[in-house]
């Protein structure tokens, strides 16, 4: 509960005015439901009392009009509610975004897409829910509450004792049965997450469920989810009226104090008309009593989502920019590495001191078996990891003091991953920005037409502005040229290539390695290599083994040496075995 | 007359799990809602007694330790049984629609399933499935009619004409929800798609977050987030506007409603004619006439939203109507789940697949037309082409795996459902670039397989796996992950290879094995492949050693086949072939 109001208060701060027009609706309108009983009290003792009609005619008259005014109010209470609420959850939204955006990729690989979904869209869409319709009717309901119980009090104290102490009673078992309730909800949403990223990978299998007409199978892991969910959901529902019975000990109290101001009625000490205004405050408070439970519960999965968002806002990446950031030098990029070492969490596919030293305007080819460290190597030079231990410079300076965005600039890294984002083709090779990144529609097309994709875009009807992503598939060989196509629109001092040449059938690959060739020429390459074809092309190569530097030289003298293991793998023609 | 789907389906719920649904009328329904006009009554008796008039038959003590009463079985009856039976029913309808989607989705061809991205979709499973089997409640707002009609009608007995008074506004009340409720319908639309499009954006960009993070693109796509918000935060400010609206109307006539009442009754209130507990009951019965009248409202509007989720989740599965979402299915929810299917052995052995005019084209351009090919018992057919040529499409139109028209002959008998025939244990299917699910290896292996059905050791061999599986810390039980992404492209190929061959199919199709396999390992597996006696395969390759293996060879070119014979014979005569072999320099 704190946690909530503390997060809401934080991305309430910008819109203090909106909030105050906001609380000044709420508090006008909760007076105006209180008056309405004051004023019937008034018709009934001035009926009871055979006060004259016009009287009566001017306090029925008066309930209009309070009610009137009270409805518009509640209308301008929801705009400016959903207003605050949406702009606020949409900065939270935006920071979980910028967040993730930004958080170590040790962190996405245990964190699907699906699940991410979850926490930066519905989590805060719980928020929203809280601030745009709890938090109003919360504090209307809670106000049209304490109203009451300070009207009753001010009727008489021992009506106004009674109603208090079973408000106590009621607020109590709230309070205590708060955490047990929210526990409940927090294991309800981690099984609807889990059934979600379940089905998530389920939806993109599907050509695979077909195939191996694993259909079934996938029904019964869904269901299974399904049922953990119905339990969790249950065992909350359980608890949860445990704590609505807060609800009828309030209700009990009016009924209570019913009872004291009939007693009191009969001593003479309350009129007729204080016991219909007794009566009728039960009845006024029922509606908000329910809401306010109806909400305590919704408030709970509230809590969980929002301990959930805490813990996503205090993660915190270690790639950072330096306090110092300097940029690169222009050009191809000198690159050093001295006893690099890092270590995953599971221990598997890291590196250890690990030497070079490649001259500006080098092509690397780097060969090893899986699991031998080449994909972590290419990691830590695009600075996706830091190392453990030693160092990286680039162009002489070292890579964690390069400015972060300079370093994207400038260092390009094709991976074997996924390339493609929802969206146009243009906004995949600009990547959103604005201004196109300054690429102009000829630096585009020319980009393609580099790769040989001139005939594909043309064959498109929509060229630049064709559909990629789910629903418009592109072949595997084309997501990898469209990946390259950005690294041609970009003057990179440092590209990083991991296996670019993968699933391409021979006659684009031809096209391909022409054009890299051109690319080559203008900086440092360091290639994940399995080809020899591609190999030929390396000035320098690496092999690595379980880690560790197992051979580097340039490959002339690598060549020369009859001893090295790139000539007997040549000699034998065995590169492949080396992955 | 012909019911709206969205009748049928809640009809059809309601005959899926009758219990479920009585037990939730019982409790939630009748009960809460006749506890909701109960206390009215008594507290009018409370006063009328009080005054001295019209005793019920019970003393003021009594009264109130009936109010009491009501008030407690309100907490048990409602609240416990209400809010359980309610959720349970809720429950088990929404899982009952996830599953049906699901179902459907996989029946569709399986490589064009999809009609959006799987985030997208899974926002869809998440909110409107969960709408969908909620829509239950409809069933409490034909109880908040009834409290409308009743309160009334109680009204109308004991105070006479004033509840006349009541009923204008009330009926002003529905007439302006259901105005309402049609603009409500495509505003709510409008926001749904906004939502859908943000979590499409997150989802793909978290998808391949290297290539975000390594372009620097991180501010550029913050931005397209903000702007993508601020469409959903005017969206949502129209919808909830109309929605304000539409509870303000029928909240609005209620106090307005006591006012004009209290003006009507002034008169017989100083004549005597209407006693306080009168006043009282007319006071308390307005209030529960606006909130069942505004909760019916809220009930009309999210019938509105529930219409919008409904199309939503047709869209998901192109080919599935409404009504298709309760089908009755196992949703054993309360007790064990169906048992695994079996692998039945294929009954009658492979002699020969045929296909003539198969065509495909893909919306966008591209795909396959008019492709004639032939599979013998034991053969190896390669398919080859450049990229874009249609080799994939080719493979999937053939298994049924994207929609497509031609002539699929097995053993000579036509098949009419390529998706359901062409599965194992007739056909496996490996991808080019197959996904593996969060499990183990064994569990990816069987993928709900009976184990004793399969031979795992076998196809282990045949994928050339024995070394990988060494290296696993647990062997088959080696945890590999979400996706399988804790292994090496190479790993992922060579599971999803075991995975097809310990279904023992009469024919297998491969797709690329060279995209995640080094040469060596490639041959390595063919040759395993090929030396089970009988099983026939159809690969894509470009690999000059897989094309020398296969029998046959078919070139592809811009979605035809431009020739196919024997590789000599290609050599010879075929251009495009010579172009694709001189280019494959694998060094041998």
């Amino acid at each position: 509960m704190f946690s909530i109001v503390s997060l809401a208060l934080a991305y309430l701060r910008p819109y203090r005015g909106r909030l105050l027009v906001l609380s000044l609706l709420i508090v006008a309108g909760t007076a105006l439901q209180l008056l309405g009983p004051l004023i019937l009290r008034g018709f009934v003792d001035g009926a009871a009392r055979t006060a004259p009609l016009a009287g009566l005619l001017a306090l029925a008259a008066a309930y209009c009009v309070c009610a009137g005014v009270q409805q518009l109010a509640g209308v301008g209470e929801g705009y400016v509610a959903t207003d605050l609420a949406m702009r606020a959850t949409n900065r939270l939204r935006q920071d979980l975004f910028d967040r993730c955006l930004r958080l170590d990729l040790s962190f996405h690989q245990a964190t699907p897409p699906g699940a991410l979904i979850q926490r930066i869209d519905q989590d805060p869409a719980m928020l929203n829910n809280v601030l745009s319709r709890m938090g109003v009717a919360l504090a209307s309901n809670g106000l049209i509450i304490l109203g009451v119980l300070v009207l009753l009090v001010v009727l008489d104290w021992r009506v106004g004792l009674v109603v208090i102490a079973f408000s106590a009673l009621a607020a109590v078992l709230r309070v205590r049965m708060a955490l047990p309730v929210t526990r409940a909800w927090v294991r309800v949403r981690e099984r609807a997450a889990e059934l979600y990223g379940t089905l998530e990978e389920l939806l993109g299998a599907t050509e695979d469920i077909a195939g191996a007409g694993a259909g079934v199978h996938a029904e019964r892991r869904l269901q299974a989810h399904s049922r953990d969910v119905l339990r969790g959901t249950l065992r909350a529902v359980l608890l949860d009226t445990t704590a609505d019975a807060a609800t009828t000990l309030f209700e009990l109290g009016m009924t209570a104090a019913l009872a004291v101001a009939i007693l009191l009625h009969d001593g003479g000490r309350l009129t007729y008309g204080d016991v219909f205004m007794v009566a009728t405050y039960g009845t006024l408070c029922i509606a908000p009593l329910q809401a306010l439970g109806r909400q305590m519960q919704d408030l709970q999965p509230a809590g969980a989502a929002v301990s959930r968002v805490r813990e996503l806002l205090s993660a915190r990446p270690t790639v950072i920019e330096s306090s110092h950031p300097r940029r690169l030098p222009e050009g191809p990029l000198h690159l050093e590495l001295r006893g690099v070492g890092f270590a995953y969490g599971d221990g598997e596919g890291g590196l250890s001191g690990v030497d070079l030293d490649l001259p500006g305007g080098s092509v690397l080819g780097v060969l090893g078996r899986t699991g031998s460290g080449k994909t972590t190597l290419a990691r830590l030079l695009s600075r996706l990891y830091d190392p453990d231990v030693g160092r990286i410079r680039l162009g002489g300076i070292d890579l964690v003091d390069v400015e972060l965005a300079d370093l994207r600039r400038r260092v390009a890294y094709v991976s074997q991953e996924v390339q493609i984002i929802e969206g146009t083709l243009r906004s995949n090779l600009t990547l959103f920005a604005e201004d196109g990144d300054g690429a102009t529609e000829g630096a585009l097309t020319g980009a393609l037409d580099a790769l040989g994709l001139d005939a594909w875009l043309a064959s498109r009807p929509e060229g630049l502005e064709s559909l990629l992503g789910t629903g418009h598939p592109i072949s595997a060989g084309e997501e990898q040229l469209v990946a390259l196509a950005r690294v041609f629109l970009r003057e990179p001092g440092l590209v990083i290539l991991d296996e670019p040449s993968a699933r391409l059938d021979p006659i684009t690959e031809r096209r391909l390695e022409t054009a890299m060739d051109r690319l080559l020429r203008r900086c440092t390459t360091v290639i994940i290599a399995h080809r020899l074809e591609t190999l030929e092309r390396a000035t320098h190569l690496l092999v690595l083994e379980d880690g560790a530097v197992a051979e580097f030289g340039p490959r002339d003298r690598l060549l020369a040496d009859p001893g090295s293991r790139y000539r007997r793998l040549r000699e034998a023609g065995m590169v492949g075995v080396l992955r | 007359m012909r019911l709206p789907d969205t009748v049928r389906l809640i009809v059809r719920f309601g005959a899926f799990r009758p219990r479920l649904v009585l037990n939730y009328l019982a409790s939630d329904v009748i009960w809460s809602y006749a506890l909701f006009l109960l206390p009215g009554l008594v507290v009018r008796a409370v006063l009328d007694s009080l005054a001295g008039g019209r005793r019920a038959g019970l003393d003021t003590w009594s009264l109130l330790a009936l109010l009491a009463g009501l008030q407690l079985s309100g907490l048990v009856i409602a609240s416990a049984a209400g809010w359980y039976s309610h959720q349970r029913a809720h429950q088990t309808f929404s899982a009952l629609t996830r599953a049906n989607l699901l179902a459907r989705i996989l029946r569709r061809p399986g490589a064009d399933a999809l009609a959006c991205p799987p985030a997208q979709a899974i926002a869809r499973f998440d909110s409107d499935a969960d709408l969908v089997g909620g829509e239950i409640v409809i069933l409490e707002g034909l109880a908040e009619l009834g409290v409308v009609v009743a309160a009334v009608a109680i009204l109308l007995w004991l105070t006479g004409w004033v509840a006349v008074v009541v009923m204008v506004p009330l009926v002003a009340i529905v007439v302006g929800v259901s105005w309402a409720s049609e603009r409500i319908r495509r505003y709510r639309q409008a926001l749904q798609q906004s939502v859908a499009e943000l979590s499409g954006l997150i989802g793909s960009v978290f998808g391949a977050l290297v290539a975000v993070r390594t372009l620097g693109a991180e501010e550029a796509v913050g931005e397209r987030f903000r702007r993508l918000g601020e469409v959903r935060r005017r969206a949502a400010l129209r919808d909830g506007l109309m929605t304000q609206a539409v509870t303000a109307l029928s909240s609005q006539s209620y106090g307005i409603a006591i006012g004009v009442g209290l003006i009507v009754i002034a008169q017989q209130m100083r004549s005597g004619a209407l006693t306080v507990g009168d006043l009282s009951l007319f006071v308390t019965y307005a209030g529960s006439v606006a909130t069942a009248g505004s909760w019916l409202g809220g009930t009309i509007a999210d019938w509105g939203q529930y219409r919008v989720s409904l199309e939503r989740l047709g869209e998901l599965a192109p080919g599935t109507a409404a009504i298709d979402l309760a089908e009755s299915r196992p949703v054993l929810l309360e007790r064990d789940l169906p048992a695994a299917p079996r692998l039945t052995p294929a009954g009658e052995p492979f002699r020969e697949l045929t296909a003539t005019g198969l065509t495909c084209l893909h919306v966008g351009g591209g795909g396959i037309s008019g492709v004639d090919l032939t599979v013998r018992a034991g053969e190896l057919v390669a398919v080859t082409g450049r990229i874009g040529s249609g080799k994939t499409t080719l493979l999937r139109a053939l298994l049924g795996l994207l929609p497509a028209s031609g002539d699929v002959l097995w053993n000579g008998s036509p098949v009419a459902d390529r998706a359901a025939f062409m599965v194992p244990p007739r056909c496996g299917y490996l991808a080019q670039a197959p996904v593996l699910m969060t499990g183990t290896v064994r569990e990816n292996l069987l993928l709900g397989l009976p184990p004793e059905d399969v031979d795992l050791s076998a196809a282990v061999s045949q994928a050339a796996m024995e070394s990988d599986l060494a290296g696993f810390p647990r062997g088959l039980d080696t945890v590999i992950g979400r996706r399988g992404l804790r292994l090496s492209g190479g790993q992922i190929q060579r599971v999803a290879a075991a995975r097809m061959l310990a279904r023992r199919p009469q024919l297998a199709v491969v797709d690329d094995l060279s995209s995640a396999l080094d040469m060596d390992t490639e041959a390595e597996v063919w040759e395993r492949i090929r030396s089970r006696a009988g099983m026939a395969c159809l690969a894509v390759t470009h690999r000059r050693t897989v094309l020398r293996l296969a029998d046959r060879v078919i070139v592809m070119r811009h979605g035809r086949v431009d020739d196919a014979g024997t590789l000599p014979e290609l050599l010879d005569r075929c251009a495009e072939m010579r172009a694709l072999w001189r280019e494959e320099a694998d060094g041998r």
